[in-house]
């Protein structure tokens, strides 16, 4: 800081002007700075210099003072921010950016964070903080609230939680952690309290609409993949229905940096989104004919032999047999061992090895052993104790045919003929050849022979499925048709392979959630239980046409509900456990954790319906979201940066975040943990329970009879608070990261400090791969302990599965991969598209005034150039979206990369950004498929697995300007 | 003329438009005092109007002769875009949330992702901006109160907020508009390159929080640094429009990654370009075409699987080492009143290497260990 | 008294065909006993845009205001000075835009005046002889007044000073604006009897800010019964009237090659910024600082504004591109000792009625 002495002395001399005779000086003066050339030097930087250092050193306050966190929302991104607060008060937050390089050569995972993450410290204390229980005084919506202490809120909350048990019973309450709370610790609170009353707990995954049913058929669960840092290594990567660039934001840099590496880039998706722009290849496929495209892609690489024949032999279930008759696999139960063209020797060897373990002969199936000409047992399968995939072992050699059709004699002495899966699926690719799918998918001939060889011959393939897949009617059937393409080309481990998303193994976790088995929690399923809920069946009937569905489908809209009735009237209710998609309507009394249902529900009655069925609404949340404006209590809780926390799953990465509160944080009104609220209730209960027991004497108040879902046959109100607390160790959020950190071997060797000092984050260890070892050094993909170890996968036939012999499936045409059109209404030009935001997670921080500025400031629609020119529209102008479901009105955004049969608005805004509070779900029906809704075959039973989606994509409008 | 220059490099391939960087400027300075309009970072995509809206046909800059050229000044509504705030508080009365200005009409990412061309035609990229620190700044040259000036450490550009008097002739002169008029003070402001943070050892937000990796931040004499290799050596950074004569310091990769077009039985045109090779001419020169193919050459060379030091560079395996602050040269400048003081508290040991700076290698990732001042002494004194 | 008897002596010689004279330059200063506006008499005050250096905002316009009233009193402590002036428009730079400016007034004062000090450059001062500027700019929510120091363009520093007042009221009906300036002067700072005072005016709807303004020349405030310095009148008073041949002035200037760096009237071939433009130096300039500066151009150096507008590419950029500044813009150079000499050269060795009629020809320039 070079102050030039010249300049001053002369600004002196100035001042010192001597005063001689006559003269006079009437007029202050002090310096006059005058400047020679300030690009190279100047006189006075410290005085501005100081002022923004001061500024800085504010906002930065003091670093042991700092918390860690990441934000408990559901774009699972997980990233490490260092907090910074000055005098108790979040100034903002830095990403810690600490994350250690595992391996020199592939580029480490700082600074994951986004533009969301960035700017919570402002929202945190934005002016819709819930900052007290409140109370409604008004009518529901009406917006008239009166501020109750604590203890008011929490009895009113028990009591009615309390009453429903009694006269209702457990089912009669809703317990739910929304999706604004994914996190081990924190999730644990609402969840445990749910399980240990009894409570009703739809699938969030499902309830959401984000689940891979497709790909659970596929290869036995849905979530699967690999760490992001995987696809710099890939030659080739494929970004099917997504869009890393602006939803996968913390991991995208893997994408560009593994370009630089050397990899090939493709993304498929109807519009040229922010991947597109920097990709190799954009493949425009129609909206919602991603299946037709994926069975094309089959169609190719079985044609042109790009397939691994030994791969699939091994690992698929292609070479199993099935029945020509009645399109069934064909069975151990159904043959006639003693025929000689039977392989009797390998079964006996196995049953030797198998030392007396039972064969279920119904779930042990076969193929046609080249080697011998004779049909065998495959080994492997659900039925079959012997659970290794090897076909080569002492006691067998089995060279499975491909292809062929066999005769085999029955037990009855009939002879059926018999044919492998792989020629059916074959048979059924070539329905949809390149060219012959040309005019549906919109994708050229030439592009699909160039994706079958991207796909089959470089060394490290990866295919990325979004979840915009499983959004259409017929989603479930493409996720499987995408799911089935890489197997062919033997992708499992090292060389890639299909990827939805990655989950690490957690164990230990029981602890904070479960009950030692004592108790069962009324697990719901997501998609039916909403669509029950709301009556939803009316929005289906409003928006789709009799023809369109009866081509589609091939069956009519009167036919469709029936069966949709007959099969959910089995799964009702207690009774209904185990028949199918669990699901309990008698629900009337809510807890709701961080769940901003209206701007989610799709139709236009949902809300009215769900209104007059929800006696009590319950809801916790940081902000006023749409949904809290109709709750009849808010209880007030904490946001990201002054809870307690830990975070692992999904596995983007393999690291788990700690969120600490910074030190000294002045709390935000009178916000309290999840974990402190549940342990309110839970005394709360107990409390009122013991006292009527104490007035009457009578055991019925503190033992509420559930005997399908309590080991003791009751929920016990007397022991409550012990049980949920363990006898005290687990009160608050802090209990819960410390009892997790105890428990769960993959966090070992960890405490809060160690994690703390390392900028809020572990490392998983080795322990947290499910299907493969997670190397210190090398990124994950799974399934490479079945590819080496020959370890079989969680299906029915222990294989990667193409064929379901369910009748239902049979009946549908969908026993092998296929795909059908979408079902929406033809009258109206245009699919509406509603992708993830840059901007927002689904609706949290679309409220954010920071972020909201840089977008246009309320919803918009973005519409192609073409059709707004046609339809009179401007950039700007307001235009109304409409079908015969509903209507709702947004701001015209003219957007040269959107398809013209689709308009594109990203989703997550809430009711209350619209004129007359009408979102844009009130266009969007979302029947349940029947396939989804189909269960107890194999490995597709009503699970985490097994569940179905919200079809949000199923529906088109027409536009047109205000 | 400053002694040192520190500088940034922007790789346009690498940036997927998020905006982290615009609002981590924003929490970091512009969102109080008067600053709630300015972005001193935003990200803009091209082709487009940009912000302010349509800067680049604002004027400043300097004619060929290297003679100052007239500008404008943006009007708050039509180019910046207003602020707008929003009711949250009234969502407890039940009612909708709204802007508090019908002023919906412009703002900072108006035309994010729209671009040129038609679909499937279509074609668009990011472009983050800052103040580029200028080493014959329009803004500076402007200001007939001489009250904008380099600093001689690192050419950091800054207001001297005691002499400006707000007549924005800055604003006029910088042909990036990359200066801004604080109306609640009448004084003009800019990106400061974060120098608080940089001289106790932090880079700045914007590159530091930059999620896609795509900022590395050096001293242009360090010749040891990205930024000096990926400007001087390989010459695939760029400086935007240099024919407004301003020599800025931030340096832009251009994009080179975008597929092919398709002809009309949308059926792929091998080898064809979405975004006008004029386009990018415009924005960096006829210096493109050389950067674009020796960007090509290099990526083809390592998918080929040999070694390329420029694609080891742009990868960059580790986000530390995108940044060298060289902190010993600072810390050997602090003048005795600020040593020690919190103005000059090394606050992060991770980004220090540079050419007066021994790289300090961190075994374990500690990040919350109090840093001692002893340790600091005794490497700034190796200046 | 006798300077009036004076300046009618030049009057009477030259009325036919020039009206300037010394008197016009004189403003009264009433003794009274307190403040009262109504009673203030006005005399016409010319101002014209400020052209010597050019700035660069594209929609920058020149006001259209050329006139102010300007009645002075002094009540023996404090020094009121009230100027009026008519602006259709009130201009008050508001809180939240960027492109909107403020109308302004400001009083400039000599540092030191008096026998022995020539007058300060009219446009901000210059080295070693500074002035004090009061300044008033209508801003909304702010009461904007400032005092600053100065000594050469863009070297305005700010003053803090607490001994004056400088108030601007708009009549919305009248369409005029009426500032006062107040500032306590001890009787022994007036002992001179003559304080040269300059005026200038911005124009917020003609984006008018800084260096873009209507200035004055140079007045003169003469305090009621204080006999003026007479050395001081002679040197103040030097040029006014009929001097010489405007028409052989302006061929003198083209013959001296003055039109080489200079533009004014027709006369716009120089490079812009070479030297100070001269399109109105009559307007905004005394006659005896016209004199002065032909004669010894270093006498008064004016600087040009900020240099860095001008690089010159025609040298080699340093490692970091920049460019050196170009020489040619800057107004002086330096000798051994560092001191600033004026790049014009003296044109002492013209007949003295060259230098009239140059100057008489320099008067018509406004």
């Amino acid at each position: 800081m070079a102050i030039s002495r010249r300049d001053f002395l002369k600004a002196v001399s100035a001042a010192g002007v001597a005063t001689s005779v006559g003269t006079s000086e009437a007029f202050a003066k002090s310096n006059a700075m005058i400047i020679e050339d300030p690009r190279s030097s100047y006189p006075n930087s410290s005085y501005i210099e100081n002022m923004y250092r001061k500024e800085f050193a504010y906002t930065y306050g003091q670093k042991e003072e700092h918390g860690t966190a990441y934000h408990c929302v559901n774009c699972q991104g997980n990233c490490a921010w260092d907090v910074w607060v000055q005098n108790g008060i979040v100034t903002r937050e830095n990403q810690s950016a600490n994350y250690p390089l595992l391996n020199p050569k592939i580029p480490d995972a700082n600074p994951r964070g986004c533009n969301k993450g960035v700017q919570h410290s402002q929202i945190m204390y934005e002016k819709d903080r819930i900052l007290y229980p409140m109370k409604r005084v008004g009518e529901r919506g009406e917006g008239k609230w009166k501020r109750i202490s604590w203890d008011e809120a929490i009895t009113e909350v028990a009591t009615k939680i309390y009453e429903t048990m009694l006269t209702v019973g457990p089912q009669g309450n809703y317990i739910h952690v929304g999706a604004g709370m994914l996190t081990e610790a924190r999730a644990a609170s609402g969840k445990r309290l749910g399980t240990l009353l009894g409570a009703v707990r739809p699938y969030i995954a499902s309830y959401v609409g984000d689940m891979f049913p497709g790909v659970s058929l596929v290869y036995g669960e849905g979530n699967i993949g690999f760490t992001y840092d995987f696809v710099y290594t890939a030659n080739v990567q494929i970004w099917w229905g997504q869009d890393p660039n602006k939803s996968r934001i913390p991991d995208a840099h893997y994408v560009w940096e593994g370009k630089y590496n050397g990899s090939k880039v493709i993304v498929i998706t109807p519009d040229y989104n922010a991947t597109c722009k920097s990709a190799d290849l954009w493949v425009p496929v129609r909206a919602g004919y991603d299946g037709f495209l994926a069975m094309a892609i089959i169609n190719e690489i079985i044609q042109k032999k790009l397939y691994k024949p030994n791969f699939i032999k091994v690992f698929t279930d292609l070479p199993f047999l099935v029945r020509l008759d009645n399109k069934k696999l064909l069975r151990l139960s159904d043959i006639d061992i003693n025929d000689p063209s039977f392989d009797k020797e390998i079964f006996h060897n196995m049953e030797e090895k198998a030392q007396g373990k039972h064969f279920e002969e119904h779930e042990v199936f076969l193929s046609y052993n080249l080697k011998n000409g004779k049909f065998t047992i495959m080994p492997g399968s659900e039925g079959n104790p012997i659970k290794t995939l090897r076909l080569k072992d002492i006691g067998w050699d089995i060279d499975p045919a491909l292809e062929g059709v066999y005769e085999v004699r029955l037990k009855d002495g009939s002879k059926v003929k018999v044919t492998p899966v792989f020629e059916l699926v074959k048979a059924e690719a070539q329905k949809f050849a390149a060219e012959k799918v040309f005019k549906l998918t919109n994708v050229h001939p030439k592009i699909v022979e160039q994706l079958a060889k991207d796909i089959a011959l470089p060394k490290v393939v990866t295919l990325s499925m979004g979840f915009t897949i499983g959004k259409y009617f017929n989603g479930m059937l493409a996720q499987r048709a995408i799911a089935s393409i890489t197997p062919l080309c033997g992708r499992l481990g090292p060389y890639g392979g299909f990827n939805s998303e990655n989950e690490w193994s957690i164990s230990g976790l029981a602890k904070i959630s479960g009950f030692g088995g004592k108790y069962r929690e009324r697990f719901a399923s997501g998609f039916v239980s909403e669509f029950v809920l709301g009556n939803m069946m009316q929005d289906f009937d409003k928006l789709y046409e009799e023809d369109t569905f009866k081509q589609v489908m091939g069956m009519s809209k009167e036919d469709y509900k029936k069966k949709v009735q007959e099969m959910l009237s089995k799964s009702e209710g207690d009774k209904g456990v185990g028949k199918g998609k669990s699901y309990w309507n008698n629900v009337q009394t809510f807890l709701l954790f961080a769940d901003a249902r209206f701007r989610r529900n799709k139709g236009s009655s949902y809300k009215k319906v769900f209104l007059e069925k929800a006696k009590f609404i319950a809801y916790v949340d940081f902000r006023m979201s749409d949904f809290a404006n109709y709750a009849d209590i808010l209880l007030p809780a904490k946001s990201h940066y002054e809870v307690w926390d830990i975070r692992t799953n999904p596995g983007y990465h393999r690291f788990a975040n700690l969120a600490h509160p910074p030190a000294n944080l002045k709390p935000v009104g009178e916000a309290k943990s999840e974990w402190e609220i549940c342990t309110m209730i839970v005394e709360k209960i107990q409390e009122i329970a013991m006292k009527k027991y104490k007035e009457t004497g009578d055991q019925k108040y503190i033992k509420i009879p559930d005997p399908e879902f309590s080991k003791t046959g009751y929920r016990d109100l007397d022991t409550l608070v012990e049980e949920y607390t363990i006898n005290g160790q687990l009160r608050t959020d802090k209990d819960a990261v410390e009892i997790a950190l105890e428990s769960t071997d993959q966090f070992k060797p960890n405490t809060i400090e160690s994690m703390f000092k390392r900028g809020g984050y572990l490392v998983l260890n080795e322990k947290a791969g499910k299907s493969s070892p997670l190397y210190p050094d090398k990124p994950y993909n799974v399934f490479e302990n079945n590819l080496y170890l020959y370890e079989r996968f969680e299906t029915l036939s222990g294989r990667i599965t193409y064929y379901v012999d369910d009748d239902l499936w049979i009946q549908e045409g969908a026993n092998v991969p296929t795909a059908k059109e979408p079902i929406r209404p033809r009258k109206y030009p245009f699919v509406l598209m509603t992708p993830h935001a840059r901007w927002s997670i689904h609706s949290t921080y679309k409220t954010s005034t920071l972020l909201l500025r840089l977008q246009r400031g309320k919803p918009y629609l973005m519409i192609n150039p073409e059709i707004a020119k046609k339809k009179g529209i401007k950039d700007g102008d307001e235009v109304r979206v409409y079908n015969s479901l509903g209507e709702f009105y947004v701001m015209a955004k003219i957007y040269p990369s959107c398809p013209k049969d689709a308009v594109i608005l990203e989703h997550g805004w809430e009711p209350f950004f619209y004129k007359g509070r009408k979102g844009h779900n009130e266009v969007v029906a979302s029947p349940l498929n029947l396939l989804e809704l189909s269960d107890g075959w194999g490995h597709l039973k009503f699970g985490g697995n097994w569940d179905g989606n919200q079809h949000a994509y199923e529906t088109s409008v027409d536009i047109e300007k205000v | 003329m400053s002694k040192r220059q520190l500088a940034m490099v922007m790789d346009l391939n690498k940036c997927i438009g998020c905006q982290t960087c615009t609002v981590a400027c924003k929490t970091q300075w512009t969102n109080r005092n008067g600053r709630e309009y300015m972005y001193w970072n935003n990200v803009e995509t091209h082709p487009g109007h940009g912000y302010p809206r349509d800067w680049m046909e604002a004027g400043g800059g300097f004619d060929e002769n290297g003679n100052l050229r007239d500008g404008i000044i943006p009007d708050m509504v039509l180019d910046y875009g207003v602020p707008w705030d929003y009711n949250h508080d009234e969502l407890f009365n039940g009612s909708l949330l709204h802007a508090n200005t019908d002023k919906l009409e412009w703002g900072p990412n108006w035309d994010e992702d729209v671009g040129g061309g038609e679909y499937p035609n279509s074609y668009f990229f990011y472009i983050p901006r800052i103040c580029n620190h200028c080493s014959n700044p329009g803004c500076l040259a402007a200001c007939p109160r001489e009250a904008i000036f380099k600093r001689e450490q690192d050419g950091i550009v800054l207001v001297d907020l005691e002499r400006c008097q707000g007549y924005r002739y800055c604003i006029a002169g910088c042909p990036y508009k990359k200066i801004y008029f604080n109306p609640k003070i009448s004084k003009s402001e800019k990106c400061i390159f974060c120098f608080p943070r940089v001289e106790r050892g932090l880079p700045p937000a914007c590159a530091h929080q930059c999620v896609g990796r795509i900022r590395f931040v050096g001293f242009l004499d360090d010749e040891e640094g990205q930024v000096y290799k990926l400007v001087h050596k390989y010459k695939v950074a760029l400086p935007l429009r240099p024919d407004f004569g301003t020599q800025p310091n931030v340096y832009y990769v251009p994009p080179l990654f975008e597929p092919p077009k398709f002809d009309e039985n949308m059926e792929p045109i091998e080898g064809s370009r979405r975004t006008p090779i004029e386009y990018l001419e415009l924005l960096f020169g006829k210096e493109v075409h050389q950067a674009l193919e020796t960007l090509k050459r290099e990526q083809e060379k390592r998918a080929r699987g040999e070694e390329s030091e420029l694609m080891d560079i742009l990868i960059a395996y580790s986000h530390r080492d995108m940044f060298r602050l060289d902190n010993n040269y600072y810390q050997g400048l602090v003048d005795k009143k600020l040593k020690g003081t919190e103005f000059f508290k090394v606050i992060d040991q991770r980004y220090l290497q540079g050419a007066n700076t021994q790289r300090v290698e961190i075994k374990d990732y500690t990040f919350h260990e109090k840093i001692l001042p002893q340790k600091e002494e005794t490497k700034s004194s190796q200046h | 008294m006798k300077f009036k008897l004076l300046t009618i002596g030049i009057v009477g010689v030259v009325a036919t065909t020039l009206a300037d004279s010394f008197e016009d330059e004189i403003i009264t200063v009433k003794k009274v006993s307190k403040f009262d506006p109504s009673n203030v008499e006005f005399k016409k005050v010319d101002i014209y845009p400020q052209v010597t250096v050019k700035l660069n905002d594209k929609n920058a316009k020149n006001a259209d205001i050329n006139e102010l009233q300007v009645g002075s009193v002094y009540t023996g402590k404090d020094l009121y000075i009230v100027i009026k002036w008519k602006d259709d428009t009130l201009s008050v730079q508001p809180t939240l835009t960027t492109d909107k400016y403020a109308d302004g007034i400001s009083v400039q004062f000599p540092v030191s005046y008096g026998r022995g000090k020539t007058l300060p450059y009219i446009g901000m001062g210059n080295e070693g002889n500074p002035v004090v500027v009061y300044l008033r700019k209508m801003v909304e929510n702010r009461d904007y007044v400032k005092s600053f120091i100065s000594e050469a363009f863009g070297s305005l520093t700010e003053n803090k000073e607490n001994t004056f007042s400088l108030t601007m009221d708009y009549d919305k009906d009248k369409k005029e604006y009426t500032a006062v300036f107040r500032k306590s002067v001890k009787p022994a700072d007036l002992k001179s009897g003559i304080i040269p005072v300059a005026f200038a005016v911005w124009d917020g709807d003609s984006l008018n800010r800084g260096g873009k303004k209507n200035i004055s020349r140079w007045k003169f405030l003469k305090i009621e019964g204080i006999n003026p310095d007479k050395a001081y009148i002679s040197y103040l008073s030097w040029g006014y009237g009929n001097i010489g041949d405007p028409n052989r002035g302006k061929e003198l200037m083209a013959q001296n090659g003055c039109n080489g760096c200079h533009n004014y009237a027709d006369q716009n071939n120089a490079l812009p910024d070479l030297a100070p433009n001269l399109s109105k130096i009559g307007g905004y300039s005394n006659p005896v600082y016209l004199k002065e500066s032909i004669i010894n151009p270093s006498a008064v150096i004016i600087r040009n504004l900020n240099i860095n507008r001008h690089y010159d590419k025609s040298q080699q950029p340093d490692k970091n591109g920049a460019y050196p500044n170009n020489e040619m813009y800057t107004w002086y150079t330096k000798d051994e000792k560092g001191r600033k000499i004026s790049k014009m050269p003296s044109f002492a060795h013209l007949s003295e009625q060259d230098i009239n009629d140059i100057v008489a020809y320099m008067k018509t320039l406004k």
